[in-house]
């Protein structure tokens, strides 16, 4: 009985020793995925400005809050963070555009503001690739120490790049901490929920008439992998994550098992597809 | 089903059209492909066997290309450099038809474009896929370290847009593509076009239309105009590409911008002298007579 009652101590202490990790954006699919690689090794808390899907289990307590709520300092205050995982970055097609600014502005200087004041000793922020912006005098391989140039022709991202240069700045004013900002580009998978991954499921996807970009593209999973090594690994800096090379995005249409539709622009223009076409590097609008 | 018969008719017309000299000279070249069937820069061996194959016509039959000088090219990575007089750019096509049938080991040579290229429909795409690159500095110093071949020009739209009256006579170069072959230690290889300059003789650039249409330049030839689609039609000049020895600067990359402009001027001298031999040579038989 003592040998038991000894047990259950040393997995309450191992339990305890186990850091403890914040996930902002715990609602995504994304973060789902993460959870399911971390939870045994970790202690996962998670937060969202949205609620989890119905069908959508959280391994760890769950808080359904606005990133600039006075709750968030709550849950700092609570319990000892290690490593802090920012997956909530509002994209441009999504919520209006006053609330996009607020969480992923305001909000993601609230959130590593509080971390700091709570002693979390590692952030990871998990930026966008669309920062730097669909430019024809852009070169193939964008570097990260690259300006952002997004909102020159697509205002719809300024919140992103805010939330892009919140970190980066982060990064370099506080040495104590790490800071990582990763910065994916077009996600591809069956949890991925964005307006490039939706054209390609359907059976017909467009494609705007004459042209045919490059496009670089990321598996899910491999983003996840990336996040894990950077949890493993004592690296900061700011890193652009990518497949190998680039894909001609017609290829990426028939890989993925569609049909490409060539449209000319003029009908695209006006479509929410286009919108979201051109915060990519997709040659349409300059 | 359907589109199982419409692959195999376009690969049945594919061999047809494309000559087994140019499928093995790609092979030889050897672009590194991902699993998507394309390297890392766009191009498509492909499309670039089809349009080699088209070029080829009117490279041997159109222009009737002749080529001197292009021997004992240095492996690995090299700059060319060549002057730009035509108005679309032909130059660069028989630059890199050269390079790529008649150079030995062939090379697939990756044309610098410019900026606006990449609007325009249909063209970007075939650019792409056949090679071109835009010409950013970055990509330019990436392809050669990658042990790329380029081909640049560095007079620019100033050498393409100007007029008949100024032809063989070299615009300013810019001075960026000499810092890059410095700094990735990449020779260059002069380059003269003759014969390319005549092709559309442009009598005056209509600068307001070509602001107007947000083109570079539009050119008043004896025919365009006025003659619409027929009047654009080149003219079938006889063009001799004549390539100089590769010259290798072993400079540092930081030198002060006064030594950089007088490296760039040794090229452009380079290229000028072997223009000023072929011109002499050829005399007024624009359409007959070869530059050699």
């Amino acid at each position: 009985m003592d040998n038991v009652t000894n047990d259950i101590d040393e997995l309450k202490k191992l339990e305890k020793a186990k850091p403890h990790i914040l996930i902002v954006g715990a609602a995504s699919t994304l973060s789902g995925m993460l959870c399911n690689r971390l939870k045994g090794r970790y202690k996962i808390t998670g937060i969202d400005i949205d609620n989890l899907a119905e069908d959508q289990s959280f391994p760890g307590e769950f808080h359904q809050i606005g990133y600039t709520k006075r709750g968030v300092a709550e849950i700092f205050r609570s319990t000892q963070f290690s490593t802090l995982i920012h997956l909530g970055r509002i994209p441009a097609s999504d919520k209006s555009r006053g609330k996009r600014y607020r969480e992923n502005v305001a909000g993601t200087q609230n959130l590593l503001q509080l971390g700091l004041n709570y002693n979390v000793k590692n952030f990871i922020i998990i930026s966008t690739h669309l920062i730097y912006g669909a430019n024809r005098t852009n070169h193939l391989y964008i570097r990260e120490e690259e300006p952002s140039n997004a909102a020159k022709k697509f205002i719809e991202l300024a919140g992103s790049i805010e939330l892009d240069h919140e970190a980066t700045e982060f990064l370099w004013q506080h040495r104590s901490v790490r800071t990582v900002v990763l910065r994916p580009t077009f996600l591809v998978g069956k949890h991925v929920n964005h307006a490039l991954a939706n054209a390609l499921r359907k059976p017909f996807c467009p494609k705007i008439l004459g042209y045919d970009p490059l496009i670089q593209i990321l598996h899910e999973s491999d983003l996840i992998e990336a996040i894990l090594l950077t949890i493993r690994k004592k690296k900061r800096g700011i890193y652009n994550v990518a497949g190998e090379g680039v894909i001609p995005f017609s290829k990426a249409i028939k890989l993925s098992g569609a049909t490409p539709l060539p449209t000319p622009a003029m009908v695209l223009k006006g479509t929410n597809v286009c919108m979201s076409f051109s915060a990519g590097k997709f040659h349409l609008i300059y | 089903m359907n589109l199982q018969i419409l692959n195999d008719l376009r690969n049945q017309l594919k061999n047809l059209v494309v000559p087994d000299e140019i499928r093995k000279k790609i092979n030889i070249a050897s672009p590194v492909l991902n699993s998507a069937g394309v390297d890392p820069w766009g191009l498509d061996p492909e499309t670039l066997e089809a349009a080699a194959a088209i070029a080829r016509w009117i490279y041997q039959y159109y222009f009737r290309v002749e080529v001197t000088g292009l021997k004992n090219l240095p492996q690995g990575r090299l700059m060319v450099i060549a002057n730009h007089g035509c108005q679309i750019p032909l130059d660069a096509l028989f630059v890199s038809y050269a390079m790529l049938l008649d150079a030995e080991p062939p090379k697939i040579c990756r044309a610098m474009v410019d900026h606006w290229v990449p609007g325009l429909p249909f063209i970007s795409e075939l650019f792409t896929r056949c090679g071109e690159v835009v010409g950013a500095p970055h990509n330019c110093s990436d392809l050669l370290k990658n042990d790329n071949c380029v081909l640049i020009f560095p007079e620019g739209t100033k050498g393409s847009g100007k007029t008949i009256f100024s032809r063989y006579q070299l615009q300013n170069f810019g001075t960026g593509f000499m810092r890059i072959a410095l700094e990735t230690k990449a020779p260059i290889l002069p380059v003269a076009v003759v014969g390319t300059e005549e092709i559309y003789p442009s009598l005056m650039n209509l600068k307001p239309i070509a602001k107007l249409l947000k083109f570079p330049y539009f050119p008043v030839t004896p025919f365009f105009p006025h003659f619409g689609l027929a009047g654009a039609i080149p003219l079938p000049c006889k063009v001799t590409l004549r390539f100089a020895k590769p010259i290798h600067f072993d400079e540092s990359p930081d030198i002060s911008e006064d030594k950089i402009h007088r490296l760039v001027s040794k090229v452009q001298l380079a290229i000028q002298n072997e223009l000023n031999r072929g011109v002499k040579i050829r005399g007024n038989h624009i359409f007959t007579k070869a530059a050699i």
